[in-house]
């Protein structure tokens, strides 16, 4: 599961074992957090690292955070179609597409977000898309607190959706708000970034 | 930052009151400040008889001490008058003059009282020939009486020094023009005796003895004249002073009783600034402390404070070395990993 040639992701190797063992099967999961700055566009791709080498099955990774496209910057893909063209229905979801550098790992760039918001609607059917594609989605999405209508219709279209908070830092006030944002119906799990807590114990304790 | 914002937004009421109270307030003191302060000012013009520029140097305001350095009379004038003011002695003569005369005598602090004063008083140099004294205080007929007392005192102490300096040489070219005399009368009584003892034919070597001590005789009168003549000059110098004084200082615009309040416009602004700045620090501090001190996930208590929320998983912090000046290595070190090429380092190590 940890390759040797990046010791990095073997961090994040435990939340996609986590994901994988879930009673109701995860195949597409989302990932924001309260503010920016907690470390979820970091999770997000780790995550979808380790979800790629778990069982070798492809993993698209969604950069839908159009406040801060920082993945398709990683990609190499700021200005290139993506998600947001898909949604407009000006591109093919095989044309948005790209495959990464990492063996079974595919990135949608964010697209351009153009004047007006791209219709969140079709949420659903990309999803599907998806589904027939590629094993597991793992979509990064931007703080539910400083963008919740871009959030929101994720949390419904996806099967779960993981909050992320800095250890220290994050108030609680603030999580118990992005909590209640993202609604009683797509209640997020939550993931402690930069964490100083004993990890076994606090999963034995609050695991879902 | 957007947590200080968070803040910010929910202690909007408080920092609201604390920056309405402050601004009020300090509103209200810079009011009370300005309506009450009134001023007092007189320019003079100064020039000398010379009109050449006054050549001094001075180590306190070059950087090369060699260096000279040209006052104007303007400024000469303002410097004395400065630095008279920061003394008490002049200060206590200006009071003496004005009717803060009672109120200084029964100070419970007179150095207090005095630099008090001291602080109310500007002189500055309006240009080559003209300087302006103001005095600023809450009673208007106060600031006309202590500008007129300083131009006074000022006028007097400078005469008073030039006539004792005008005095100390006329005493001193006495003394040489006494014994200058006392030589005369000796050199004329030693010619005297020679022509008595000596009454002829002289030989040349009478002759030349006879000659040296005329020549003698004759310079000692001469030198007497000349002395007589210092001693004459500098016995009326005095006299010429005080002729000369009133056209070299000039008062242009004489000290009047405001009628207005004056003046009070840099103090009462002061006072605006300080207030505000005060409430506006404040209100940071309140929005630091209020981000500081939120409950945080930091215990394994904290985590029953989520409520229904259910912690799913845990990332370790992880300390790993910074290469030179590199932020999100962890970050950066993924996306290589991912993406191939190195990219540029988006944020720290927790990212977006």
């Amino acid at each position: 599961m940890i390759e040797a040639s990046s010791p990095i992701s073997a961090i994040f190797d435990g939340v996609a074992a986590r994901v994988n063992a879930s009673s109701v099967p995860v195949r597409s999961l989302a990932v924001t957090s309260t503010l920016h700055g907690e470390g979820s566009t970091t999770v997000a791709l780790g995550l979808a690292m380790s979800l790629a080498g778990y069982d070798s099955k492809a993993v698209l990774l969604v950069d839908a955070n159009w406040l801060r496209p920082s993945l398709s910057a990683d990609g190499h893909r700021i200005h290139a179609p993506g998600l947001a063209e898909y949604l407009r229905g000006e591109l093919a979801l095989d044309d948005a597409v790209v495959p990464a550098a990492r063996k079974d790992l595919w990135l949608l760039p964010a697209g351009r977000f153009g004047d007006e918001l791209p219709p969140l609607g079709r949420l659903a059917k990309l999803i599907d898309d998806i589904g027939s594609r590629f094993g597991k989605t793992v979509v990064d999405l931007p703080p539910v607190l400083v963008a919740p209508a871009l959030v929101v219709p994720w949390a419904s279209a996806v099967d779960q959706t993981y909050l992320v908070m800095r250890h220290g830092t994050t108030p609680v006030g603030l999580i118990r708000k992005a909590v209640a944002e993202l609604g009683p119906h797509h209640a997020p799990q939550l993931i402690l970034n930069r964490s100083r807590l004993e990890g076994a114990a606090l999963s034995v304790a609050y695991g879902a | 930052m957007e947590r200080y914002l968070y803040t910010a937004r929910r202690y909007l009421w408080v920092i609201t009151v604390i920056l309405a109270i402050l601004a009020i307030s300090g509103s209200l003191s810079a009011f009370t400040e300005y309506v009450t302060t009134y001023e007092s000012s007189a320019t003079i013009w100064i020039a000398r008889n010379s009109q050449s520029v006054l050549q001094t140097i001075d180590s306190a305001t070059t950087d090369q001490p060699t260096l000279p350095n040209f006052q104007t009379p303007a400024n000469e004038y303002a410097e004395v008058l400065s630095q008279f003011v920061q003394t008490q002695a002049f200060l206590r003569e200006v009071i003496d003059r004005s009717s803060l005369k009672e109120g200084f005598a029964g100070a419970a602090d007179q150095v207090a009282y005095l630099e008090d004063i001291r602080k109310r008083f500007r002189v500055q140099a309006l240009g080559m020939n003209l300087v302006k004294v103001s005095f600023r205080a809450s009673s208007p007929q106060l600031t006309f009486e202590m500008v007129s007392a300083t131009l006074a005192v000022r006028d007097e102490r400078t005469l008073k020094d030039q006539l004792g300096a005008t005095s100390s040489s006329s005493l001193f070219y006495q003394r040489e023009f006494d014994g200058a005399q006392i030589e005369a009368i000796r050199a004329q009584k030693q010619l005297d005796d020679f022509n008595s003892a000596h009454p002829g034919p002289w030989n040349a070597a009478d002759d030349y003895k006879q000659r040296q001590l005329r020549l003698a005789s004759d310079l000692a009168q001469i030198r007497t004249q000349d002395l007589k003549t210092r001693v004459d000059r500098a016995s009326i110098a005095s006299a010429l002073l005080q002729l000369s004084q009133g056209p070299n200082v000039e008062v242009i615009d004489h000290p009047e009783v405001p009628k207005l309040p004056s003046g009070g416009l840099r103090p009462a602004a002061f006072l605006l600034g300080v207030a505000l700045s005060g409430g506006v620090a404040l209100a940071g501090l309140v929005v630091v402390l209020g981000t500081l001190l939120q409950a945080s996930i930091a215990s394994e208590a904290d985590l029953g404070r989520l409520g229904a929320a259910t912690l799913f998983a845990t990332i370790p912090h992880v300390a790993r070395r910074r290469s030179k000046g590199a932020r999100g290595e962890i970050r950066a070190a993924l996306a290589a990993a991912a993406f191939g090429r190195t990219s540029q380092p988006q944020t720290a190590e927790a990212g977006t």
